[in-house]
């Protein structure tokens, strides 16, 4: 059965904010370059003004930047601003 | 404006930051503004009510709390109640507030046609709806029977209550001028005068060209005679165009006066609370001889449907003197002919002049115009039998 939702995910790629919503995979929303978005996080794993590394569905979300602070935390959202440089994933082995 | 009600606290931690706010999410306490000030520091602002858990995850995370800044509601309020005088003031005044918006203190009226506004101010008054009656006893449809059963010319009315203000809307009664085309009827004069014209749709007319007619008169009758002495009523339609002379006098004071504003004004100001007048100045002479007053009302409302009985007045006077206009009789005639022309104008609005005649006779303190006119006119008004 676990072989068998991984094959369907793999094959099913998001191609929608809801889409992934359903799955538990997390959504980035990013406004200019002063604020970021992220939906569906599950948990922090790293915070300094520089880089912030938050936990998702099976990979890290790391967003790297100046002055950054958490504007908003909660259980599933995470909200950034300060000056983003950038956005990179990194997946994680299970 | 929620978080501000339920009160704020902003927190420095100290420890594995990390691994609290991580703690915090899983335990849903909603955290913002997370800043970091060195690498085992953090600042962030919660909600008050989650304190107790943040301690217990604290010690689960093995961090160090301090409480920065306390805001909100309900901190302020723990440093007012030490004040009671302040708590009494709010709630008298709060008292006092929620009263007054439990009465009506405006009341607008949109009244139609020739409908005064004072009068049906005076019927609303006596029917119950005037300014201080409580909202919850005014019944809108005890008013409007009651108004309506003492004035004969309001055909309808609505009474809508918005917070303090009531807004009554007023119609007023037509009296029906046409017959219906199956009722018999007559035609007759509305006016005196020699006709020049005479139309019969249908009836009888007694009437021929150049004849003089009285207003009153029958034009033409639905009553028709047959051959066997038998009458029968119809519906009579006829118009006659008749010429007609009106003689109009009107006398202007010889001395003629314009008031010129000299740039002077002075205001005075006085609050309206309920039905009494509470003067705001000193000096009750205005001390101009000559002025134009204008005046400015201003009430005190919450929103647009709370409206307080409470009204200032501002009444501004503007100094003019007083200077004599010197006309000559060609003027004097000019002036007193216009405004007798407007004046029938108004009262025979389909009268068409055919001829005019004016002259004046000054005197030593007025000046008199008369006016003779030739009009011609339509007439024929349908009454029933």
């Amino acid at each position: 059965m676990k072989g068998y939702r991984k094959l369907i995910n793999r094959v099913m790629q998001p191609d929608d904010f809801d889409g992934a919503a359903c799955r538990g995979l997390p959504c980035i929303r990013v406004a200019s370059d002063s604020v970021v978005c992220i939906d569906g996080h599950r948990g922090l794993i790293e915070y300094d003004t520089t880089r912030i590394v938050a936990r998702a569905k099976g990979r890290k979300i790391i967003v790297t930047g100046n002055d950054m602070l958490l504007a908003a935390f909660s259980k599933t959202q995470l909200k950034i601003k300060g000056r983003i440089f950038g956005i990179e994933f990194e997946r994680t082995e299970k | 404006m929620s978080i501000f009600l339920r009160g704020s606290l902003r927190i420095r931690v100290e420890g594995d930051c990390e691994r609290l706010l991580d703690l915090c999410g899983e335990n849903n306490i909603p955290l913002w503004d997370i800043e970091r000030e060195d690498g085992f520091t953090v600042c962030l602002s919660m909600r008050v009510e989650h304190i107790y858990t943040l301690r217990r995850l604290c010690r689960k995370a093995m961090c160090r709390l301090h409480i920065l800044k306390k805001k909100g509601l309900p901190f302020k309020a723990r440093r007012a109640f030490r004040r009671p005088a302040l708590l009494v003031g709010l709630a008298l005044c709060l008292g006092a507030l929620w009263m007054m918006s439990q009465c009506v203190w405006t009341i607008e009226i949109n009244a139609e046609g020739k409908l005064k506004e004072r009068e049906v101010r005076q019927l609303l008054s006596d029917a119950g709806l005037k300014a201080g009656v409580p909202v919850r006893s005014v019944r809108a449809q005890r008013i409007k029977n009651s108004v309506i059963s003492a004035a004969d010319n309001i055909a309808y009315l609505t009474v809508n209550i918005k917070g303090s203000h009531a807004c009554v809307n007023v119609y007023e009664r037509t009296v029906e001028k046409e017959i219906s085309e199956t009722v018999p009827c007559d035609v007759i004069s509305g006016l005196t005068g020699v006709i020049t014209a005479i139309r019969v749709k249908q009836g009888v007319t007694q009437l021929r060209i150049g004849q003089t007619v009285q207003a009153g008169d029958i034009i033409a009758s639905g009553a028709v005679t047959d051959a066997l002495g038998e009458t029968r009523y119809y519906h009579a339609d006829a118009e006659i165009d008749l010429r007609t002379w009106y003689t109009r006098k009107a006398a202007v004071p010889t001395e003629l006066f314009e008031y010129v504003p000299t740039g002077e004004t002075k205001t005075r100001s006085y609050l309206i609370v309920g039905q009494k007048t509470v003067k705001l100045y000193l000096i009750e002479s205005i001390g101009y001889k000559w002025y134009y007053k204008s005046i400015d009302r201003k009430s005190l409302t919450i929103g647009e449907d709370i409206v307080l009985p409470v009204t200032l007045v501002t009444e501004t006077y503007t100094e003019c003197e007083r200077r004599p206009i010197e006309l000559d009789e060609e003027q004097f005639k000019e002036l007193i002919e216009g405004r007798m022309l407007a004046s029938f104008a108004l009262a025979h609005p389909d009268a068409s002049i055919v001829k005019s005649e004016f002259y004046i006779n000054k005197n030593e303190k007025t000046c008199e115009g008369v006016l003779r006119l030739e009009c011609a006119e339509t007439t024929g008004i349908k009454t029933a039998r």
